[in-house]
């Protein structure tokens, strides 16, 4: 086949609706929403947002057995702590794929955290770690992390359907504490279907996001960050 | 919704279409999958809905320590065209679906 200057020239009809108008309504959203409490108990700030940065890690784990079978290509996933581990998966007995979770293995791929940070970045969807994370603990520039709440069911309301994610965390630094990112982080296992071989890719950051203003949460209050994913909305 | 209101079949018969092979891309926040679809039947073939269907496979070790997998299909996204699109005897379409998580 031979094609020449030609080929510019064949026209192609494209229907307006084709083109991004910026009128188009969205199929998928998620929002970030925090809530401040001071020591008594008494809301002293509710944050929301829109969320709109997932992270490579996070396209990279929801390409398609397509993508690698042609490609032939594997991905490369990157921790919070620099490491990084190989992933392509497939079918049998060759290759590791993403663990389900079972701890009777201990083989279990979790959602490990809503991470909080102090920093930014510009470039989010290449980020693998927050760019300042704030430890989990009570002394100065530490916040005590709670545990992060996962719902069992997929709420559906119409046309539309969201579920959401959250994670507390309690200040007893002794000081006030700002936070102006935040990340959901994975703790990523990939395995053989018989776990005759795994990987730890240990946590990975799959979304990120930059808080449109700070955040602060006085010495003996609380915050709540809670992230929404709805279709439809 | 789960699956399409009136799919149309894969092949070379009357009202079929036949189904290339699905290719898949992505960028650093958008996931693309695109696949051509050739009319052979004699007639044009009108094209009025797109879906985008997912399998997700969950590979075990079964009782018997053999190999085994479960496989759960659904549709991921589905859209309606503005417009109908036909595809002539003998023409081909390409249909390209952009899945962007941020915006």
């Amino acid at each position: 086949m031979m094609v020449g200057k030609g080929i510019n020239d064949i026209d192609v009809d494209m229907p307006g609706d084709a083109y991004d108008t910026g009128k188009d309504v969205p199929t998928f959203r998620a929002y970030l929403i925090a809530i401040v409490r001071d020591s008594t108990g008494k809301v002293i700030k509710v944050h929301k947002q829109r969320s709109r940065s997932p992270t490579a890690n996070f396209i990279g784990l929801l390409l398609p057995l397509t993508w690698f079978n042609y490609t032939g290509s594997s991905i490369t996933i990157t921790n919070i702590n620099g490491g990084t581990c190989s992933y392509k998966p497939g079918m049998g007995s060759g290759p590791q794929d993403i663990a389900y979770p079972n701890s009777a293995y201990n083989h279990p791929t979790y959602l490990a955290m809503i991470q909080v940070g102090s920093g930014s970045q510009s470039n989010p969807s290449s980020a693998t770690k927050l760019a300042a994370p704030i430890p989990n603990g009570s002394s100065s520039g530490q916040l005590i992390y709670g545990s992060v709440s996962i719902p069992d069911t997929v709420s559906v309301s119409g046309s539309s359907a969201y579920f959401y994610i959250s994670q507390a965390y309690n200040n007893q630094s002794g000081a006030t504490i700002t936070i102006t990112e935040v990340g959901i982080v994975l703790q990523l296992q990939l395995a053989i279907y018989n776990n005759t071989g795994s990987t730890n890719c240990g946590q990975v950051l799959v979304w990120y996001d930059v808080l449109s203003s700070s955040i602060s949460i006085p010495n003996g209050g609380t915050l709540v960050i809670y992230y929404t994913f709805t279709v439809n909305p | 919704m789960s699956f399409l209101g009136t799919p149309i079949a894969n092949g070379t018969g009357t009202g079929e279409l036949y189904y290339g092979a699905l290719s898949v891309s992505y960028t650093s926040t958008s996931i693309i999958a695109m696949i051509t679809v050739t009319n052979y039947s004699t007639s044009a073939i009108s094209v009025t809905e797109i879906g985008l269907f997912a399998n997700v496979y969950i590979q075990y070790q079964n009782s018997s320590n053999a190999y085994a997998y479960n496989t759960y299909s659904f549709l991921l996204s589905y859209d309606t065209f503005s417009t109908p699109i036909s595809v002539p005897s003998n023409g081909l379409a390409a249909f390209q679906i952009t899945l962007t998580f941020t915006g």
